[in-house]
């Protein structure tokens, strides 16, 4: 269960009411109110915040029409406070209105001009790592402020705002802590006929399909440029249509879309039925396919994953443009943080498949791993890869001895007492970036190996040992044993079981 | 506006997060669990409903079944 601590400037008894309501109970929530939310900030200790695991902000300042300069000091007492601890933070971005805006000649307008002068405190403030931005002003705009505030409600009981406002931020809220708790989503399948554009490719021909500006394509069009942009954030698109391969490949040849073919790192372009495919697709990438989202227009499809595959998220693409911008807010397409890794996911792969396709060209998988000259670099606490290491603690699922994500702080107050060897990989065909760690408790003269993870994509050449035989080298160099590995079982985790078996394990380390 | 008294005892439940049992009668005081945050979810609750907004001074004196059913029949 996730315990939360809300502070606010108004009265938010009722959202609490509507999020329990919404998540049956599955958040225990302590709620304190005060108006000067600056001084209570800064009185905050770390240790009156032990028992939570998450704390969300919230300050009206558009309701208590507040100064520019305040709203910067509020920014100031969040900031430090998030330095001071390491729990998740949840702020909001209300926002504030000045009475005296200045003529509308010189002017974005009443709500804008602060907004410019207040985006720059946020930006400081959510680049760190336990800061979370909560869009309140995203869902004061879906409301409409006057439908969302309420200032008789406020002026009396300090709680400004109207049953839809409260259901609005509630429902958010839930969502985002969801999402906060949850692994977010790698994979993104797509189906071809009226998905990724209009129309039928093996029937109406490569003329009769539209997917342009024009009002007949638009849609289609708009869907494909999103989803360029999930790509370029570090999703991984995939096709899997029930059409001719050639077809298909034509469209895309043909027809100037937005979206590539090569965009797509895995095509499951057959007649074979989704769900087998589906599956193919998630050994293909190593990925679970409760990864996956998968978009169709076709309810039967959607229905057979939705059934006989636990945690895909299903989207249903209608001809509704009005649903087609909701889904796009959903917190599905959203990642919590977006670092160098991510945007170079989709040439990972790539690499990866070229590297698979001339392993087929040797005798053995050793000859194989031999020509890729692979080339490994070891680093002991480094630091600034610390966001890239957290990350990888919360998104490894195979080759994680034990998992727990640690945040950037945690990492830190880890090394005070341990070390972190950290692996990047390169090899002949390019860079994998940062894809191992071992973390190492050290005890006198003993160590004990904490967690060992690596990134999918550098299994299968032997990495995984390289990488372990060299810690356990140079910690021996140093004269410390390793006395004990430890290791948490999951469904998960069975490359990681296979591994801890292989090892002669005891054999280097005594 | 004609108000139902069934209709209001659905949104007092609704607004206490209680069963509760209104009569026409009914006054603040008759309720322990109508303290001040509970007003503040009855009269959001009223608001929802009707589709009406009451002003601060109508908000303080909604403090019985019969003053709620006035202000909210004077309202259109």
């Amino acid at each position: 269960m996730n315990s939360i601590l809300f502070l606010s400037d108004v009265i938010l008894d009722p959202v609490i009411k509507e999020i329990k309501q919404l998540s049956a109970d599955l958040f225990h929530i302590d709620n304190y109110y005060e108006e000067d939310i600056i001084s209570r900030l800064l009185s905050i200790r770390a240790i009156d915040l032990d028992r939570y695991d998450v704390i969300f902000l919230h300050s009206d300042q558009l309701y208590h029409q507040k100064e520019q300069a305040w709203q910067k000091s509020y920014c100031n007492a969040v900031l430090g406070l998030s330095k001071q601890v390491t729990k998740n933070i949840i702020v909001s971005n209300a926002f504030s209105a000045s009475y005296n805006a200045a003529p509308i000649k010189f002017s974005f307008g009443r709500y804008f001009d602060t907004l410019t002068a207040y985006n720059d405190c946020f930006k400081e403030l959510t680049a760190q790592a336990n800061v979370f931005l909560f869009d309140f002003i995203g869902v004061c705009m879906n409301v409409g402020l006057n439908t969302f505030y309420n200032y008789n409600l406020g002026h009396l009981y300090q709680m400004p705002y109207n049953k839809l406002g409260i259901k609005a931020i509630a429902a958010e809220f839930v969502s985002q802590v969801k999402f906060l708790s949850t692994e977010e989503k790698k994979v993104i399948v797509l189906d071809c006929d009226n998905t990724l554009w209009k129309g039928i490719v093996g029937e109406d021909g490569i003329d009769g399909i539209e997917c342009d500006k024009n009002a007949e394509g638009i849609l289609h069009y708009n869907l494909q440029l999103f989803l360029k942009s999930k790509k370029e954030e570090g999703f991984l698109l995939c096709l899997c249509s029930k059409n001719n391969e050639e077809d298909v490949k034509e469209a895309f040849e043909k027809k100037n879309f937005p979206l590539k073919w090569k965009d797509f790192v895995v095509k499951k372009i057959n007649w074979d039925d989704k769900v087998s495919n589906l599956i193919e697709i998630s050994k293909e990438l190593n990925v679970g396919v409760d990864s996956f989202i998968f978009i169709d227009d076709n309810l039967f499809e959607l229905n057979s994953i939705n059934e006989l595959l636990k945690g895909v998220s299903c989207i249903h693409l209608s001809a509704d443009y009005n649903n087609f911008v909701t889904f796009t807010q959903s917190f599905l397409f959203r990642k919590k943080q977006i670092l160098k890794e991510d945007i170079e996911k989709t040439s990972q792969y790539e690499l990866e498949k070229l590297r698979k396709e001339t392993e087929r060209e040797f005798a053995s998988l050793d000859d194989f791993i031999e020509s890729l000259n692979i080339n490994l670099e070891i680093r002991l606490n480094d630091v600034a890869d610390f966001p890239r290491l957290s990350q990888m603690t919360g998104k490894t699922n195979q080759f994680n001895f034990n998992k727990h994500p640690y945040n950037e702080e945690e990492l830190r107050s880890f090394i005070e007492n341990g070390r972190i060897y950290s692996l990047k990989v390169s090899d002949k065909y390019g860079d994998y970036g940062t894809v191992g760690l071992i973390m190492v408790e050290l005890d006198n003269q003993a160590a004990i190996v904490e967690n060992y993870l690596m990134s999918c994509r550098a299994l299968g050449k032997k990495i995984e040992y390289k990488f372990y035989d060299n810690v356990v080298e140079s910690l021996l160099s140093e004269g410390i044993l390793l006395k004990e590995i430890r290791f948490k079982s999951n469904d998960k985790n069975i490359p990681a079981q296979t591994f801890l078996k292989s090892i002669e394990y005891g054999s280097k380390a005594q | 506006m004609e108000v139902k008294l069934n209709e209001l005892n659905n949104i007092f439940s609704k607004a206490f997060d209680a069963p509760t049992e209104i009569h026409p009668d009914s006054v603040r005081d008759d309720f322990a669990i109508w303290d001040s945050i509970n007003h503040l979810n009855l009269i959001v609750e009223l608001e929802d409903f009707y589709h009406v907004s009451f002003t601060m001074d109508e908000i303080k004196e909604m403090v019985s079944v019969k003053k709620i059913m006035e202000i909210l029949e004077l309202k259109k």
